[in-house]
């Protein structure tokens, strides 16, 4: 299977792109964002503490969100500053049709589709298949996660999950987007993401069951008698 | 229905798109198949701890070279500031909460280590507990240093990162010691809790040095 980036993962639609899908209807009833607007136009003519305070007031969900999709701590460091530095460069395009945070939002998401793409064409991943199977286990009588999972658990096995799934698991599950929305962020089809977000929970219901983690666990972690 | 025709809709059922027909005929089925009961019971716990997740403050140093690049200033804090750089120092103190932010990705990869035999396990176990007590001693002796002197001299930014790095870090700090407990020999955590204990003495000590520059501290007067 070739890398993912061409095959199965085309990218983001115009659409998307030019910011009509995601936060299409979080107008104000002025039909602006007249506060946002007042931001961008104080980060423009330099002032520093208003740039400040867009980072201080985004920087937090836009890194959670580059963190999952990326599965990497450094390049999520990366890519936030880009997004940062080029949302500082491009703020006079900002024109208040949608809130400030949700054009950061899709500025994020670009970054990380090219940073994903860029990657995949310089590591050529070949071995990493986004046609996942699904994962094959027996069937359980009982629910195998647990009630609470942990947070680290959690984050950890995200980061264990293929990059297809990963990207719709993250953008559907944990952001919130409906399908439409994801589909459009990544340029698939609706189905294909409903079956990419199904997939990701059968593999996060394997990696995340205790009992399966105890039969893979390496062998420096099983305790002897 | 038959489990193939339940278990294709049981993401439509959790996710509140599904007919009312639809929805019934897949509850009739899941109350009389615990398999699919349980596929389905697992799918709605993993979308509630996904839903769960948030945000994820960066790392201080982040902000530190987007300010660089972007030409901002400082932030009109405090006057004076006793001279002391913020950005240069947010920069410093916060290469140290990368452990936090790693939290996630620490030890995703596992790789199968060689056996060990019952003797090196010991060994290693007497090894990370001497050091974490050695940590533990050396962020209590730099604590109340930090914690008494009323810190003044930092500007904002640099006291909301301080703030920010030390509460993420005892959150991990937490975190790690609470898998301890269930799993006290696992290798990762134990990495982990180290880790985080160094990031924390390294950020008291950043800010202990900080604060003895301005004189705030008093020690090495």
């Amino acid at each position: 299977m070739p890398c993912w980036a061409s095959e199965w993962y085309p990218g983001p639609s115009p659409q998307f792109r030019a910011g009509r899908v995601i936060g299409h209807n979080d107008l104000t009833s002025k039909g602006v964002h007249e506060d946002d607007l007042d931001l961008a136009r104080r980060c423009r003519e330099g002032d520093s503490t208003a740039f400040e305070a867009v980072y201080r007031a985004h920087s937090g969900r836009l890194f959670g969100l580059v963190s999952r999709m990326l599965a990497s701590a450094p390049e999520a460091e990366d890519v936030l500053q880009d997004v940062f530095i080029n949302a500082h460069r491009k703020m006079g395009s900002y024109r208040g049709e949608s809130s400030l945070g949700t054009w950061l939002y899709r500025l994020a998401v670009n970054h990380c589709l090219d940073h994903l793409r860029s990657r995949a064409a310089r590591m050529a991943r070949s071995t990493e298949s986004l046609d996942v199977e699904d994962a094959v286990e027996p069937a359980a009588s009982e629910p195998r996660v647990p009630t609470a999972v942990s947070r680290i658990d959690l984050e950890r096995a995200i980061t264990q999950l293929p990059e297809g799934c990963r990207l719709a698991f993250v953008l559907h599950d944990v952001e919130g987007l409906d399908h439409k929305e994801v589909a459009a962020a990544l340029g698939i089809t609706e189905g294909t993401s409903k079956s990419q977000v199904h997939k990701a929970r059968m593999r996060l219901r394997v990696l995340l069951d205790p009992e399966a983690a105890s039969r893979k666990r390496p062998f420096h972690l099983v305790k002897t008698s | 229905m038959t489990c193939h025709d339940c278990l294709e809709r049981i993401d439509e059922l959790d996710e509140g798109r599904l007919s009312p027909d639809e929805a019934t005929a897949v509850r009739q089925h899941l109350d009389i198949c615990p398999a699919c009961r349980a596929q389905a019971a697992d799918i709605t716990r993993i979308r509630a701890a996904a839903r769960g997740l948030g945000a994820i403050d960066p790392p201080a140093r982040v902000w530190a070279h987007v300010a660089l690049a972007v030409g901002a200033d400082a932030p009109s804090g405090r006057a004076g500031n006793s001279g002391l750089d913020w950005r240069h120092w947010i920069a410093a103190a916060a290469s140290v909460a990368l452990v936090v932010s790693s939290l996630g990705w620490v030890g995703a990869k596992l790789i199968p280590a060689p056996a060990e035999s019952g003797t090196a396990r010991v060994a290693a176990s007497e090894e990370f507990q001497m050091a974490e007590a050695a940590y533990q001693s050396a962020i209590e002796s730099l604590e109340p240093i930090a914690a008494d002197a009323d810190a003044p001299v930092l500007a904002e930014p640099a006291l909301v990162a301080v703030h920010a790095s030390l509460d993420a870090l005892d959150q991990t700090i937490g975190e790690a010691r609470q898998r301890l407990t269930q799993a006290p020999d696992d290798q990762m955590t134990q990495d982990l809790l180290l880790s985080a204990l160094e990031s924390k003495i390294a950020l008291l000590q950043d800010t202990v040095d900080l604060l003895d520059q301005s004189g705030a501290t008093g020690v090495n007067q």
